[in-house]
Formats: structure tokens, sequence, C-alpha cells
């Protein structure tokens, strides 16, 4: 049995402008010590979607429908202090800005101490300090001795996502997500924090749901890959063979929007057409259909059917039709 | 830590000496003279006056010598009581305003943070709506205003509190609730806006991630970030408040000092006058200096500045 399953997730907000359906039916799994990407434009519901497994969506959001199987419990059926019991411990994430993620009033040690006094095996302080700078270590973190007793503006833009990663782990989740950790960060230091993650995933054998609007960043490091547009799921499947060969027209977009090594200079780099969809009114049929250079006219009638093989599942009437499967519709 | 009070206590010398400075000559501005009578004084005992005073001397002798007086902790003789002192009055009649005012700032400053945490909490809600509308309304109206409202229900009308004068502590709730009410509205609407501001912040967010637990979060990410500029407010609030219940003293007829404040610029009472300024500048300059040392403490990136 897969650690998570997310099946036909909605997360809607109330605004006064309408509603917005952030995550529209959205259906996948991770197993135990898989990476799952989950890819999009900004605005496609990645963070959303990974909110709503925290079940930390904000008002005036809220998960109207689906289930969040973990382990084998729907989350949403979980009283507030028990879902309290599985953030940080069995499942922990990782947030965009590092440098905001920190209360800039504590010491980092502070930060540590106070999630480690919820680990039942460390039962006096000097086993808990003793556990912070072992984690610190683990992180890349440099004189951790002395790094416990400073504040958060005393470290970089790197070091800070070094010290969330370190509390991320530091309770031994099963399952760790990823929202944009790299985003905000230079492209060295991006570098860098990938490489930690990578060998702390490896090394901790965790599952993790790593969100980016970048597909490249993921390449060397996702088992799978979900596409995400407009909330709802456009693709899935395995990272390779998505890299190989994009099904859905959007994938495919994004995938030109990689910047390549080998790419001439003067090769512009490819942006995709278009804006993305007005969520409160999104297009009718497929969400990607004014933007997709194969539109046809069932496009925009119909939501696509899934068309599924073995290693991929495509929301698209193009494939659809493509696959031979017969046009019924 | 150590540097910065030292620092800050050089820069309030300087800071008061301006005040005794631009006081003492403003002062002696006024027209008319302390020993100006509808009854004029006979000559010979005006001058007998202003010898022992030495108001006969040229003025910068005069401030020369204050100064002087003042640096060894004395503010002078009142030339209106002659018996006594401006020490004296201020020893007897700032307690009475320290008391009141305390009370004042003791309800200001829970009731407003405690309106402001819950309004924030429960954004748009009913006690949010209600509370917001009481604070700007509250705002508005001084408390010369509210303090009259407050006699003429609850003393004039319903009897339940006496209408003026100290001594009980009965006494001391009108006047006290006058001068609270717009400190409390204040601090509600700033305890309000700061908290939305910090609730929205990612380490709240993160630390929820976490699963700190829901008061865990509220007291030491949310509550203690969002009263640093809660802090700033309340300790000027408290020298002004102190120091600026002239007007609800009078209209309670309370033995305050702020009272004697008024009556001797009437009399033009120098002394007096320089000796309160000071007293109140020193007061409200200490406070400045508490709400720096306060905001160091709670913010470190100030801290090692
Ligand atoms: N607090 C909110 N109020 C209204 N709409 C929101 C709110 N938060 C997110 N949304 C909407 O949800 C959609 C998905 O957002 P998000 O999941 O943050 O996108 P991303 O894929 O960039 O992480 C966006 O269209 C956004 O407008
Ligand atoms: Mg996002």
């Amino acid at each position: 049995m897969a650690l998570l399953e997310v099946r036909n997730l909605q997360t809607y907000f109330y605004t006064y402008a309408g509603v917005v359906k952030a995550v529209d039916g959205v259906s996948f799994s991770v197993d135990r010590g898989e990476v799952l990407g989950i890819v999009g434009e900004s605005g496609s519901g990645k963070s959303v979607t990974a909110m709503s497994i925290m079940r930390l969506v904000q008002q005036p959001g809220k998960t109207v429908g689906g289930e969040i199987i973990f382990d084998g419990i729907d989350l949403l059926k979980l009283s507030d202090r028990e879902m309290n019991s599985y953030r940080g411990k069995r499942i922990a994430m990782v947030f965009q800005d590092p440098m905001t993620s920190l209360n800039p009033t504590l010491t980092v040690g502070y930060h540590m101490m106070e999630l480690l006094s919820r680990d039942p095996n460390l039962k006096t302080k000097k086993q808990k300090i003793d556990r912070a700078i072992e984690l610190l270590r683990a992180v890349g973190i440099s004189e951790p001795e002395k790094r416990l007793s400073q504040y958060p503006y005393q470290f970089s833009g790197g070091m800070r996502q070094r010290v969330m990663i370190a509390l991320a782990i530091a309770l031994n989740p099963d399952l760790l997500i990823m929202d944009e950790p790299t985003t905000a960060l230079d492209v060295t230091v991006q570098a860098q924090i990938m490489e930690l993650v990578k060998e702390i995933q490896e090394r901790y054998h965790m599952a993790v749901i790593f969100i980016t609007h970048d597909l490249g960043v993921i390449a060397g490091f996702a088992d799978r890959v979900m596409v995400m547009y407009a909330g709802k799921k456009v693709e899935e499947g395995d990272v390779y063979s998505m890299f190989e060969k994009p099904l859905h027209p959007y994938t495919e977009a994004l995938l030109s929007a990689v910047p390549k090594l080998d790419m001439d200079r003067s090769q512009r780099l490819y942006a995709i057409p278009g804006s993305p969809p007005n969520m409160i009114a999104p297009p009718p049929g497929c969400r990607f259909h004014p933007r997709c250079p194969y539109a046809m006219r069932i496009c925009a009638k119909k939501m696509p059917v899934a068309v599924s093989t073995d290693d991929r599942e495509v929301y698209c009437w193009k494939v659809f039709k493509e696959m031979g499967v017969v046009e019924s519709v | 830590m150590g540097r910065f009070i030292v620092r800050r206590l050089a820069l309030m010398v300087i800071a008061l000496w301006v005040v005794v400075t631009v006081t003492f000559f403003l002062a002696h501005m006024i027209p008319g003279g302390p020993f100006d009578r509808e009854k004029p004084v006979p000559e010979a005992i005006k001058k007998n006056l202003e010898e022992k005073y030495h108001l006969n001397e040229p003025m910068w002798k005069q401030y020369i010598l204050y100064l002087n007086d003042i640096i060894h902790g004395d503010l002078g003789p009142s030339f209106k009581y002659p018996d006594r002192t401006v020490n004296d009055i201020i020893k007897e009649s700032f307690p009475v305003s320290a008391q009141l005012g305390f009370w004042a700032v003791l309800i200001a400053t829970f009731v407003g943070i405690s309106l402001g945490s819950i309004s924030a909490l429960h954004q748009g809600g009913l006690i949010d709506s209600f509370s917001m509308f009481f604070a700007i309304l509250f705002i508005s109206l001084p408390s010369f205003v509210i303090a009259p409202i407050f006699q003429y229900i609850f003393g004039v009308k319903l009897h339940w509190l006496p209408v003026a004068n100290w001594g009980s502590w009965e006494h001391m709730i009108l006047p006290a609730l006058s001068l609270a009410l717009g400190p409390t509205a204040v601090i509600a609407r700033l305890t309000r806006a700061s908290m939305l501001e910090v609730l929205s912040n990612d380490y709240v967010k993160a630390a929820k991630a976490r699963g700190l637990s829901g008061l865990r979060v509220l007291i030491v990410y949310a509550l203690k970030n969002a009263l640093i500029p809660v802090v700033t407010y309340l300790f000027p609030l408290i020298a002004a408040i102190f120091t600026g219940s002239f007007v609800v003293e009078k209209i309670f007829n309370i033995p305050g000092l702020g009272r004697y404040y008024v009556t001797s610029i009437y009399n033009r009472d120098y002394t007096v006058i320089l000796g309160v300024t000071v007293f109140y500048a020193a007061f409200l300059i200490l406070m400045n200096l508490l709400a720096d040392i306060t905001y160091a403490l709670l913010d470190p990136r100030i801290r090692y500045e």
C-alpha cells in the first residue's frame, strides 16, 4: 500500500470575487521512500495541494472534498489534535522562503529544542542538545555548537534553509513535503541545497513530495512527476519517460522552457504563450486549450478523460485520439 | 546592551538640558511677573522678594543659578506658596497622578491587547467588528468629552460612583476609565494590526507545520512578536497618561501634578512651571529609554546593532 494516497482532492477558496477551485479533483500517491515531483506554473495549485495534505489551508480556503489516506488513515477525518500529532512527526514540510520561515526573535537552538522536546527518546536537555548538534551537522552547518545560540538573521538564506531541513527531519518523518525549497535562493546555493536534499533523502530513505515550477530542478531527483495546470493534474509518469517523451502539450511546453546546457546563447528561452487561466471562471473543457497549439474542437467542450498506459497517465484529447482509443465522444 | 544603555543615558542628559534651557527662557517670556497682583504689592516688598529669588539678576545669571540647583536635585521654591518647594509639590502630587495613571495604563494594556488579539484571531467576526467600531469611537473622543459624560451618567444619574474628588478607590474608577478609553482603543487597533501581520508570516505557518500546539504558536510565535510595536507605544503612553492627565485631574478635582501644573501657569509661578516641566521631561525621556531597552530585549536584531 502506498504511504500517501490522495483521492479526488478538492480545495476551494471562497473569495468575494467568486470560488477559486485551486485544487480541483486531484489524485496521486506516494510510496515509502519514493520521490514525487509536482510541477506546474505558478498558480497551478501546487502549494495548496501541499497545504491541504498538512491540513493548513487558511481562510477563505477549505478542503471540501476527497480523501488523504496517509499510512491507512484518512487525515481529513482526524480531529485537529490528532492531525497536529502527525505534523512534524510523520509529515514534515519545508517552505519556499527560508528568510521568513524562522521566528526572528528566537534562536535557532530554541527552534530545535522546542521541536525535539516532542521526541520521547530524548529525555535530558543534554540529549536534546546533542541531537540538535547532530542534526545541524547532518545538514552541513559548521560549528553547530556555536550556531545554536544564534538568531536567524545571523544566517544566510542557504544556511536558513539548511536549518529548515534540519527541523523537518528532526523527528524522522515518513513524508517530507518541500514546496519550492530552492526557488528563493541564488543559483549556486540552489545546487548545494539540492545536493543536500538528495543526500538526506537517500540516507533516511524518506518519501518526498518535491514541488517546483522548474522541471529541470527535479530531473535528477524525482522518481515520478505529476504536472498540474489550473488546479488539475494533466499528466503523471515516470521521470525518465516524461522527459523523453512528454505527452501532454503543457508538459511539452514546460520542458521547452527548461534552459539546456548545450543551448546556443542566441537561442531564446521558450516561454509558454498566453497567460494562466482565470481561476474563478476557468475555460470550459480542457483548461489548457486556449493556450494549446494542438487544440481541437472537443477540447473546448469536454474535460479530457484519463488516458493511462503502464507508466503514464495523461488528460488530453489529442493523446486520447493518437492512442487509437475509439472516438466515442 | 550595556553600551547601548550608557549611550542612551548620555543622550538623555543632553535632551534634558535642552528642555530646561528652552523652558527657562519661555517661562520668562510670559508677560507679567509672579508678584503682579490686582492690588499691587508695595515696591519695597516686591524688591525684597525679587532679590530673594534672584529675579533682579540678569537673565543669564538666573539661568546659571537655576542649572546649578537642578544638578543638585533642587527645583527651587514656589513663588506662590512660599512655604513649599517645588520638590515638595511634586512629592505630594505625583503619587496621586501616578496611582491614577497606573490603573489607567493597566486597564488600557490588558483590555487593549486582549481585544486586539481576539479581533485578529476572529478577523471579520462579530467581536472584531464590534470592538473595532468602539475603538474608532473612543480614539476620536477626547478624555475631556468622555469624563463629563461619565460623571453625568454614573455619578449624577445612577449615583453609582462619586462625581468628583479624591480619596477612596471608588473615586478612582471614573477618572481612570476616562483616561484609559482612548489608549485602550489605540492599543486594541495596534495589537490587531500587528497580530494580523504576524499571523500571515511564514514562520507562523512553518511553526504550525511542525505540529507545535496552537497555544504555543499563539503565544511564542504570534503574540510575542506582535507585541513589539505595542511595547514601543506603551512606554510613551505611560508617560503621556501619567503626565497628560491635567484635564481629567481638573475635571474630577484630583490633587495630582497636572492640576498644579495648570495652576502654576496662571500664577506665573516660574519655578513650578520649570520644575514640573523638567520633571515631566525626565519622566518622558526615561520612558523612552525603557521602551528602547524592552524593544531591544524583544527583538534580537536591534540588540546587536
Ligand atoms: N488565500 C487565497 N485566497 C484566494 N485564492 C488563493 C489563496 N491562496 C491561493 N489561492 C489561489 O489558489 C491557486 C493556486 O495557488 P498555489 O497553490 O499557491 O499555486 P502554486 O502552484 O504557485 O503553488 C491560485 O490561483 C491562487 O489564486
Ligand atoms: Mg506555490
